[in-house]
């Protein structure tokens, strides 16, 4: 099921012919605390799912940093710096998860949460 | 014509010189031997009914002690109406300290405003209430489960008598409440459509670690808690909440490295609505604070720290069509209403005024983690109202029981609602922040709930839109609308165990960043799930979601545990 996933994201990556998909926004996205969101699944998927929503990061890029990167990232962490880092983003409103650049180009080193992660 | 009324005003003088008030308080006041304490406290309630008819200023005495003492069962609301129609003068300082009293039920201090009516006195000329807190418990007394006496004897200025004391159970915290000593119930105006007031704990996790082999030290914490209050009423509404949630961490690897944080998320919004009609002119604000603190050392001896601050002030006004209620209390009372039907126990439908008393005495019982006073109460409020027919027997009472502790009644929403506000705010935010600023957007919010097939199958299904409005010269103004529907279907067990929820789901979603090369995005996401629950608002979910995103598909399969307890809600 794994391999088949990934050759569906293969594909729709190949399909959709540019560098980058931005992925739709949720509600909170933009407008402050007057949007809301559903609260996002404490998972290394849910958290980044939440970043794409938050229009921090694209959900699909060729060289920058998105969904796939998050996901893989936030997996290889030890499990209490993934506990801090997914706790923090699920916690987090979207215009603290938003950093120089985003979303199509974000800088990650301003990205206090993924900081957390960092060894 | 007149020999007929002579002769019906003697009938009346007999009836009355023919109530056994003395026999009437005596067994008030001491159980029969042959008699076992349900029919007992029948025959009270009976006898009181007698004494309140008799005209019999004899009667007044007892009655007053009824009035003064039984603060939930009927018999004192019995008292009450009786000390109105007997018409002796006496009993008026004891029915404005009803009346006085917060603590009271206020059906019983509007049945004691009318019996001062009756007589003629003022419902506000009351003396403030005596102390009647009790003396401190007996420090030898027996154990939690050492049953008490069966009397107790109290010395009067005249005689010694002995009344029954109340049936007593022991709470959490070692003391002992009486199943009828209910706590204030919640004060709502007449014209109250529904309300809910929630208070929500989320521990989330909390881990510490450390060992000597590796010489690493760890902490996470997240912690989460929330309030939110809401009442609808016919010609107004408002509703407020607040919500502060606190990540924090440590990890210290026995190197240089090193990752320490903080954070902090605090939000508060108000709404209020007036309407005429179904239409109705709206107001919200919100204010939200969120502060980041960082220290991040990696393997190199390279550091980063910062504390990061986030601020919104926000209010909308606009208007809207509609209202969407939750009535999960008011289908608790129709499920109950249908177990006594089942089980041939209904005397008569319930009314709204017993309807209301019932929700309120949950509401004012909801943080208790035993649910047998609910269940003693509930009993008793359906027998005063003559809707339960007899002491229910041990099936029915299972069946109670059930309905009472039904995990599926909490946030079932009914209506349809629909706003549109423009929102202006200023959002407070690091220099590297894009959205630093005012903020000017129009916001639209739908909501649509429906019960069906005997409250067992939901629809239910929400709508958003937003859109940014006169962004300064090269600031975008991103768009977003979305939609959800659902489908529950509530499970049962044979003698109404709530047992699941099954629950189909769709989402779509389109917005655009409003960006350089940047287009519309759709994603469509469907979810089928199953919630098999634990106990009141705690459950375990399994659930399959597939999505789709440009092009990209993904499925997922979710196990999540909720727990909740804290609620209390009322539709009228």
């Amino acid at each position: 099921m794994v391999r088949r996933l990934s050759f569906v994201l293969l594909l729709a990556a190949c399909n959709a012919g540019d560098d980058t998909t931005d992925g739709a926004r949720a509600n909170c996205a933009q407008g402050g605390v007057l949007t809301s969101c559903p609260e996002a699944a404490h998972t290394s998927s849910g958290a980044c799912w939440r970043l794409v929503d938050c229009a921090a990061i694209p959900l699909d890029a060729m060289n920058d940093f998105d969904w796939k990167r998050c996901v893989d990232g936030i997996d290889k962490l030890t499990a209490e710096r993934q506990n801090l880092v997914i706790d923090c983003i699920a916690a987090s409103s979207c215009d603290s998860l938003k950093v120089e650049g985003s979303p199509d180009h974000p800088n990650t080193n301003q990205m206090s949460c993924l900081l957390l992660g960092d060894q | 014509m007149k020999k007929l009324i002579v002769v019906a005003m003697l009938i009346g003088s007999v009836a009355y010189a023919d109530t056994d008030v003395p026999g009437l308080v005596k067994l008030i006041e001491n159980q029969p031997a042959d008699m076992d304490r349900p029919a007992w406290k029948e025959k009270r309630r009976d006898a009181a009914k007698k004494l309140a008819q008799s005209k019999d200023k004899r009667a007044v005495p007892e009655l007053i002690k009824l009035a003064e003492n039984e603060t939930f069962d009927i018999i004192g609301e019995t008292a009450i109406e009786g000390l109105g129609n007997l018409g002796d003068p006496s009993a008026v300082p004891t029915l404005q300290k009803i009346v006085a009293d917060p603590a009271r039920d206020p059906h019983q201090k509007d049945l004691a405003k009318k019996a001062l009516a009756k007589l003629g006195a003022s419902a506000t000329a009351a003396p403030p209430p005596p102390d009647k807190t009790p003396p401190p418990p007996d420090k030898t007394a027996p154990d939690l489960v050492a049953p008490p006496p069966d009397t107790t004897t109290i010395t009067t200025t005249t005689t010694t008598t002995t009344t029954p004391p109340p049936d007593t159970t022991t709470s959490l915290l070692g003391g002992q409440k009486s199943p009828t000593d209910v706590p204030p119930l919640p004060e709502l105006a007449d014209d109250t459509l529904a309300s809910y007031e929630r208070v929500t704990f989320a521990g989330g996790t909390a881990d510490f670690g450390y060992d000597t082999l590796r010489k690493r030290l760890s902490f996470d914490a997240d912690v989460a808690g929330s309030y939110a209050k809401r009442v609808e009423r016919e010609k107004m509404a408002w509703g407020a909440n607040a919500n502060v949630h606190v990540v924090t961490g440590l990890v210290n690897d026995s190197g240089p490295s090193q990752q320490r944080g903080a954070e902090v998320v605090a939000q508060g919004s108000g709404e209020a609505r007036f309407y005429s009609g179904q239409i109705y002119g709206i107001g919200r604000a919100a204010v939200g604070l969120q502060m980041n603190y960082i220290s991040d050392v990696d393997m190199g001896g390279n550091s980063v720290k910062f504390t990061h601050t986030y601020g919104d002030v926000e209010v909308a006004l606009g208007g809207g069509y509609g209202r969407l209620l939750d009535i999960g209390a008011q289908i608790r009372v129709r499920r109950l209403a249908r177990a006594l039907d089942n089980n041939r126990a209904l005397g008569k439908p319930i009314d709204a005024a017993t309807s209301k008393k019932l929700q309120l005495t949950w509401w004012a019982l909801r943080a208790e983690r035993s649910g047998y006073r609910q269940l003693v109460a509930t009993v008793a409020i359906l027998r005063e109202a003559g809707i339960l027919l007899s002491e229910p027997d041990a099936g029915l009472t299972y069946e109670i029981l059930n309905v009472l502790r039904d995990t599926q009644l909490f946030v079932r929403p009914s209506g349809f609602d629909a706003n549109l506000t423009f929102g202006e705010g200023y959002l407070d935010r690091p220099d590297n922040n894009s959205a630093n600023g005012r903020v000017e957007q129009l916001l639209a919010n739908a909501g649509y709930g429906a019960q069906l097939d005997d409250d067992k199958l939901e629809i239910s299904g929400t709508a958003y839109a937003r859109l940014r409005l006169f962004a300064p010269d090269n600031t975008p103004s991103p768009w977003a609308a979305g939609a959800t529907a659902r489908m529950t279907r509530f499970t049962y067990g044979e003698h109404g165990d709530p047992f699941g929820a099954l629950d189909l789901g769709a989402d779509v979603m389109l917005s655009s960043d409003d960006l350089m090369m940047s287009d519309k995005e759709l994603r469509i996401a469907g979810e089928l799930g199953f919630t098999y629950w634990l106990n009141q608002a705690s459950g375990v979910r399994l659930a399959g979601q597939v999505a789709e995103d440009r092009g990209a598909l993904f499925i997922g399969a979710q196990l999540t545990a909720t727990y909740g307890l804290l609620d209390g809600t009322f539709a009228r």
